[in-house]
């Protein structure tokens, strides 16, 4: 089965810390594309969890790197990147009903977090 | 009694990796409450399929795992992994011809090997792994 999203080495900032999450991430998709092709509701719930974990990790890792790059003394105050939770919002209303993972949302995570890649640069 | 019972010790540190092992025994458990699919019922045959389906997820994901740490062995771990994938649509065949016999000799021979492949070839590749969320 090709692979929803293609994107190897195409979205590489300079932290391979960062580009291995973003390769990760990008390999879970394609595995929750595979299993909703596949109509398989079992494996789709586990691999969306595990999206979930995986993205709540990412994030976390991200707000840091930017916190200790830009506000030293902002100590424990949550950091707001409203946009970054998009995904997360999208993948728990689809988590409560599963026949709402359309070809339409699939299409928003896939621009979502190519979006995100590309703005990684920046940071 | 369950055909197959998780013990911690068969852990291998990585939560995510623990859960899909843990998930996927818990399907063979299923399937054989269910009868071990001895007849040719839907439920044995949906179940034959999740469990196919689940377990080439877990092996891709560990693959892209091991792909991305530039794990030495993900030849050896890709043969290991389609070996096992031939002996799960073995099962599924022979569920399909309703043949009794080969499904009771399968589930053990699945349940030996995954937990074997778990605790040899696994194990090794966990201290590679960069990003460990947890539950």
């Amino acid at each position: 089965m090709p692979h929803f999203i293609n994107c190897s080495g195409a979205f590489s900032v300079d932290s391979k810390e960062i580009d291995d999450q973003h390769l990760q991430i990008v390999d879970i998709l394609n595995l929750l594309y595979e299993a909703k092709q596949e109509q398989s509701l079992v494996t789709r719930r586990h691999v969306m969890d595990m999206l979930k974990r995986y993205t709540e990790t990412h994030f976390s890792y991200e707000e840091g790197l930017i916190r200790a790059a830009s506000y030293p003394g902002m100590g424990t105050r949550p950091l707001s990147r409203v946009d970054d939770r998009k995904d997360q919002e999208a993948c728990a209303v689809c988590d409560r009903n599963p026949d709402l993972l359309t070809e339409e949302v699939f299409e928003f995570l896939k621009k979502w977090w190519i979006d995100h890649m590309r703005n990684a640069e920046r940071m | 009694m369950n055909f197959f019972k998780w013990k911690e010790s068969f852990e291998i540190g990585s939560v995510e990796i623990d859960l899909q092992h843990k998930s996927f025994l818990e399907l063979l458990n299923c399937y054989y409450d269910s009868g071990s699919g001895c007849t040719r019922d839907t439920v044995g045959k949906e179940l034959l399929d999740t469990l196919n389906q689940y377990v080439r997820m877990h092996f891709r994901f560990e693959e892209s795992l091991m792909r991305t740490a530039g794990y030495r062995e993900l030849e050896l771990q890709k043969k290991q992994h389609k070996y096992f994938e031939s002996l799960v649509a073995d099962l599924q065949a022979s569920h399909a011809k309703s043949k009794p016999d080969v499904l009771k000799q399968a589930l053990p021979l699945l349940r030996d090997w995954f937990l074997c492949h778990i605790l040899e070839e696994d194990r090794k590749f966990i201290p590679y792994i960069k990003i460990n969320p947890s539950k």
